[in-house]
């Protein structure tokens, strides 16, 4: 009997997905949407574990789904906070004049255009100078990742349960698993 | 095995835990106290701009008016999957996309510039993503927590009869 593919290699690309999109600032605004960024990685390693299977396999699990997602959520999370810190020291204030800029147009054109309520703008601004001041701090780097630690695989192993009801076709039950059942 | 019922007491206690954590934030600084790294936690999941968030008082809650509103229905449709059976999983994955599309629909529209979202409409949608999501998801989480006890209990059972093998 063939036995089901490892778990180790999807979990760390999807791992290094999210640990990129929640890094990068800017990117990581996608997370304010409810984790969006770490759900998709969840999905994301459900789907590169399910290319992995051969017909000869038997077929994959929600439990192989929970465990992937949890397992790529924790890669994510000390990723994440290592590209964050990357990006700090390789790129520092330049990248956050830059992205503080561009973040600044954006909401502004919102505000204008009546998506934001007046004033948004400047506390969003200040939240974020707020979390880029933080982030440099090695207290900082720590509550991060302590947050994060418990925070991304929850959401990620929610994405692989969400990904694997959406992406994997159930196989009907054979005799033997009817058996169990 | 454990029941079905057991793992859904259960998330339903830890999604009550969640949802306690950013109701309570802003009663936490009224009286007093220092809320500061309750705020950074929830802060890892959602934007809260003050404008578009609930308040208790003059204090936000920990999350926006659309978070607030998918936990809080979330949270209804799990109590509510204690005492119900499940609906047939086609329903729940398509109710699912429906209001999951419905939220990027609304989210899209306000970031095109197209039209700006309300309250309402922001309370809505997160409420509906909120209430369809349990239905589609914890079924799967409960079939993974089964399967993942049942392969424990087959390999503790292995372990036993290797063991009396040995000797």
């Amino acid at each position: 009997m063939f036995e089901k593919p490892s778990k180790l290699n999807p979990a760390l690309i999807a791992g290094l997905a999210i640990g990129v999109v929640s890094g990068l600032p800017g990117l990581n605004l996608i997370n304010c949407c409810c984790c969006a960024g770490i759900i998709l990685g969840g999905m994301l390693a459900v789907h590169l574990y399910k290319q992995e299977f051969t017909g000869e396999m038997p077929p994959m699990e929600s439990s192989d789904a929970l465990v992937l997602g949890i397992m790529a959520g924790i890669v994510g999370a000390v990723s994440s906070v290592v590209v964050g810190g990357l990006v700090t020291v390789l790129f520092g204030g330049v990248e956050e004049r830059f992205i503080m800029k561009f973040l600044e147009e954006f909401f502004s054109r919102m505000e204008e255009s009546g998506g934001m309520p007046p004033g948004s703008v400047d506390e969003l601004m200040e939240q974020m100078e707020r979390s880029f001041e933080e982030s440099r701090t090695f207290g900082g780097i720590l509550r991060n990742l302590f947050f994060s630690l418990i925070i991304y695989p929850i959401f990620a192993m929610l994405g692989g349960l969400i990904g694997y009801g959406l992406l994997v076709k159930k196989k009907p039950a054979g005799p033997s698993q009817q058996a169990q059942a | 095995m454990i029941p079905r019922r057991t793992i859904l007491v259960v998330f339903f206690l830890a999604v009550l835990f969640w949802c306690a954590g950013f109701l309570l934030l802003p009663f936490i600084t009224i009286a007093g106290f220092d809320s500061s790294d309750g705020y950074a936690f929830y802060g890892r999941v959602c934007h809260q701009i003050d404008a578009r968030s609930w308040h208790v008082g003059a204090e936000p809650f920990g999350v926006c008016i659309r978070c607030s509103a998918i936990y809080l229905g979330a949270l209804v449709s799990l109590f509510v999957m204690l005492l119900v059976r499940e609906p047939d999983s086609r329903v729940a994955r398509w109710a699912f996309l429906v209001t999951i599309a419905a939220v990027a629909f609304d989210v899209g529209l306000d970031l095109l510039g197209v039209a700006s979202n309300t309250e309402l409409s922001r309370t809505i949608t997160g409420g509906l993503a909120g209430v369809a999501a349990p239905w589609f998801v914890m079924p799967l989480f409960v079939d993974a927590v089964q399967q993942l006890l049942r392969k424990r209990v087959q390999s503790q059972q292995g372990d036993v009869i290797h063991v009396r093998e040995t000797e």
